[in-house]
């Protein structure tokens, strides 16, 4: 299967790319070729699926989710899975001038010549680039202009949740965790290309499958002011569409090696995922919801995948991953275990997403044993009030116990993280940011045990918060770019200390996020108009053109402010409303209103919270947490 | 980060230390082919320190504050070209057959690169100072292109621009390099060189980019380089 080798068959295409590659930047991006990438005969191939990450090679290839379902497919003998990632301007530039249609790195063949065409939706500025890789490939970008089965365009990830605004443009959604539901999708198109059916005999076999979602079988009808009237299925499709999940992480397919890629990539090493799905139920978090219910992965399963994926990689960084690495119940067991083998094998331990509250001495010391870095915490409002508004459920005392470890652990910067926007908020809560981080330098000064003879730096990273579907602020209407500068502005002024960094940016891009992330179908016509216009890879500021967008929406007859800005009352008809992800309306509406009188919602492992769920997990009545 | 080696008595480190000194200098020879030829020196450094690690070669690493393997190229190559005889050295901490370096090392490399041969450290890089190369210019008249070029490296005097640390300046080509040989294929015609490399480097495609240029004939110019060569004119080993 895996042919390592000295057969070199030249095709047309790398005389092509011989004439190109030396002039672009980065020409190992284009190349392939990377140990553990997977080459197969494609004679003997029935199903070839190219898995396209609409961003470019150095992001898409730090993504966790490309690296499982690569390996996945990848091990089903007949089906073979290839990379594609969206060239950088001057590549897509030589390609379109030489004639070369996108390909995957691989085979080096034409996107066109796979059966399945599958995109991963991690952020919402990243759609535009879904297009301009199809055009580039010299596939239709509309559904209907695409008939045949062949070439079928599908898609997940986290923003399929509102897969709304890329409707015209993919076939099929996948909802969920996609280890399951696409080995079954592939088992199903290669009956289908067998047995010659049609796209739509094919489209509405595959709806039948759990996580799978066919826009084209739900009609959307909207009232005179552009709210939503009623989704409805036709034909008798499945309502409302669930979304799956892997019952059992310790059992589900993980890969025992990545591809090693030549160039640095955003994140290059082992990654290991401790769990799916978050207790605390951050009221801001969509993945805290969308990932529901917790499922943990056990230790020694961990540890072996671990040194699996070392061996085979040759990596010097194992990062751990999931939505809060502290709160993973056996953390420090694993760790124990772990360490005793990156330590002899000069391997450094990286990991993220330590919260402020349950931050130990223990787990410092752990950490430090490997590497000192700076150390960042998410306190992500600057108020008691409005952190119990958004249920972060950690309190003043906490963020300064954590300093205080770090501070006498001999750390002498950190880096907090808010955001501006949050329901609720007002100046207030604003000052008590800039607050909060002179607090902190003043505890510094007055610690006597503190580090000598270096000054203290606090990083104050506000960014501007987003809505998004399946959380308690669904309904929340973005704040204005009028306000977010005010705001801003006025933390700005409060700054009276050298000592903090004070870090803020355009919160433009956030604004096209507020859109898409709670837009319906009427939005196709806003992204097709606005690539038209020139507009992707939109989440690069530098090529970022707003105004061009709001000529797009404009011209559409539509209009930020609705999408954005527009509080939505409980109970209308929103575009994901025929997608079930677990947690119910009826527990996000309870969790929206206890939110605006700001009380808060213990975590999952002190007390259920009857979000729902629960009711996905196979084990009848079972409880999420022990 | 190796703890035990940290907090290990002073004694069984100088006695460690001169295992070490004494342990061997590796020199891998290797292929750099296909796909690979467009992996920039800094990935290739990289890409070697990995598949060291996973071939569980015991490598010797630097003792300080960021241990790391310390690996030393003989003569960086172009982006963009092959190699026959790309060439690297380390220094082993525990002792292991060559042959079994060469194997364990093979088998963790990616797809288009090989090991052709280990042996221990014999010249230093600073000695080397020819390179043989393979040009292949892939156009459409092969035959009225060989023609032109020969005539092109007659040319007393072939003066270009080089790059260096210090901004550009001018270079004469004309004593950097010699004509060995060459063939006429269909479609392509393969011109063997020899070019003055090591201190000074002189990389084939300064020449035939003035060629093209002055001649405005259209080929694509692949390079291998095929052997690197001491003063004397033996082999670099």
């Amino acid at each position: 299967m895996h042919c390592k080798g000295w057969v070199i068959i030249l095709k047309e295409i790398q005389l092509k790319l011989d004439r190109i590659l030396p002039n672009v930047q980065k020409p190992g991006r284009y190349i392939g070729g990377e140990l553990n990438s997977i080459v197969k005969k494609a004679e003997e191939i029935s199903v070839r699926f190219a898995f396209c990450f609409p961003d470019t090679y150095e992001v898409g290839m730090s993504h966790l989710g490309m690296k499982i379902l690569y390996s996945l497919l990848n091990s089903i003998e007949d089906v073979w899975c290839e990379r594609v990632f969206a060239p950088w301007m001057d590549m897509e530039e030589a390609m379109r001038r030489e004639g070369i249609p996108l390909y995957a790195l691989e085979s080096l063949d034409p996107v066109q010549d796979f059966d399945i065409i599958g995109f991963t939706l991690q952020y919402e500025l990243s759609f535009t680039n879904i297009l301009n890789m199809l055009d580039l490939a010299g596939i239709p970008v509309l559904c209907e202009e695409r008939t045949e089965l062949k070439n079928l365009v599908v898609a997940g990830g986290p923003c399929a949740c509102n897969p709304e605004p890329l409707a015209d443009f993919v076939d099929l959604f996948m909802l969920g965790e996609g280890e399951d539901v696409i080995v079954e999708l592939v088992t199903l198109y290669r009956k289908a290309k067998e047995e010659k059916w049609s796209k739509t005999e094919f489209l509405k076999e595959a709806n039948r499958l759990e996580g799978v979602y066919v826009p084209s079988l739900y009609e959307v009808s909207y009232y005179e002011d552009g709210r939503i009237r009623e989704i409805a299925p036709v034909d008798n499709a499945k309502f409302p569409v669930k979304k799956r999940i892997v019952q059992d992480m310790s059992k589900t397919f993980y890969p025992d090696q990545f591809i090693v890629p030549f160039i640095e990539t955003v994140h290059d090493r082992a990654i290991l995922e401790l769990m799916r799905g978050c207790i605390r139920g951050c009221r801001f978090c969509q993945a805290g919801f969308l990932y529901r219910p917790l499922r943990e992965k056990d230790p020694d399963v961990l540890c072996r995948q671990g040194k699996d994926l070392c061996e085979s990689t040759g990596y010097e960084e194992i990062s751990l991953s999931s939505l809060s690495t502290s709160d993973y119940s056996k953390l420090e067991p694993m760790l124990d275990e772990l360490i005793d083998y990156t330590v002899d094998n000069h391997i450094n331990l990286s990991l993220p997403s330590l919260r402020i509250d349950n931050f130990s001495e223990e787990l410092l010391e752990k950490i430090a044993r490997v590497r000192k870095s700076g150390l960042t915490f998410a306190p992500e409002a600057g108020t008691q009030r409005l952190r119990d508004v958004i249920n972060k459920n950690i309190m003043e005392e906490d963020i300064f116990s954590s300093c205080r470890i770090a501070f006498e652990g001999g750390y002498t910067s950190v880096k907090l993280y808010f955001m501006l926007g949050l329901p609720t908020e007002t100046m207030e809560d604003c000052e008590g940011i800039i607050e909060l981080a002179q607090k902190i330098v003043g505890f510094y000064h007055h610690m006597e045990n503190r580090p000598k003879g270096r000054p203290v730096n606090v990083t104050v990273s506000v960014s501007t918060f987003v809505p998004k579907p399946f959380t308690p602020f669904q309904w929340f209407g973005q704040d204005t770019l009028e306000q977010i500068v005010t705001k801003q502005k006025h933390m700005l002024d409060c700054i009276t200390s050298r000592k903090i960094s004070f870090k803020y940016h355009a919160s433009k891009t956030s604004v096209l996020e507020a859109v898409f992330a709670r837009g319906d179908r009427r939005l196709g016509r806003v992204i097709y108009e606005a690539w038209k216009r020139g507009c992707y890879f939109d989440s690069w500021d530098e090529h970022f053109y707003f105004d061009r967008w709001e000529e797009a929406i404009k011209e559409c007859g539509l209009s930020i402010e609705f999408y954005a800005n527009r509080t939505r009352t409980v109970g209308e008809v929103l575009p994901w409303s025929h997608l079930d992800f677990g947690v119910s309306e009826a527990f996000l509406a309870r969790e929206w209103e206890k939110a605006q009188n700001a009380v808060t919602t213990p975590n999952c492992r002190e007390q259920c919270a009857g979000c729902g769920a629960n009711k996905l997990l196979d084990r009848k009545g079972g409880k999420c947490v022990e | 980060m190796n703890n035990t080696a940290r907090t290990g008595n002073v004694e069984n480190m100088a006695e460690r230390n001169q295992q070490i000194l004494a342990m061997p200098n590796v020199r891998v020879f290797y292929q750099k082919k296909g796909r690979a030829k467009y992996i920039s020196h800094l990935d290739i450094t990289r890409c070697m320190q990995r598949a060291l690690k996973r071939a569980d070669i015991p490598v010797w690493y630097t003792q300080g504050f960021n241990p790391h393997m310390y690996l030393t190229f003989a003569l960086p190559l172009a982006l963009g070209y092959e190699s026959e005889c790309e060439c690297m050295d380390f220094r082993l901490a525990e002792p292991m057959e060559l042959e079994e370096v060469k194997r364990r090392l093979g088998e963790n490399l990616p797809r288009d690169m090989a090991v052709t041969r280990v042996a221990l450290q014999k010249e230093k890089p600073q000695q080397i100072r020819w390179a043989d190369y393979e040009l292949r210019f892939i156009c459409n008249n092969p035959e009225e292109v060989s023609v032109l070029f020969d005539e092109f490296c007659t040319r007393p005097e072939l003066v270009v621009m080089k790059r260096t640390k210090k901004g550009e300046k001018p270079v004469d080509l004309k004593p950097e390099f010699s004509v060995l040989g060459k063939e006429i294929e269909d479609g392509a015609v393969v011109y063997k060189m020899r070019f003055t490399a090591g201190q000074k480097n002189i990389n084939p495609t300064l020449l035939t980019d003035l060629f093209l240029r002055e001649s405005g004939q259209e080929a694509l110019v692949q390079v291998l380089r095929k052997q690197i060569y001491l003063e004397d004119g033996t082999p670099f080993s």
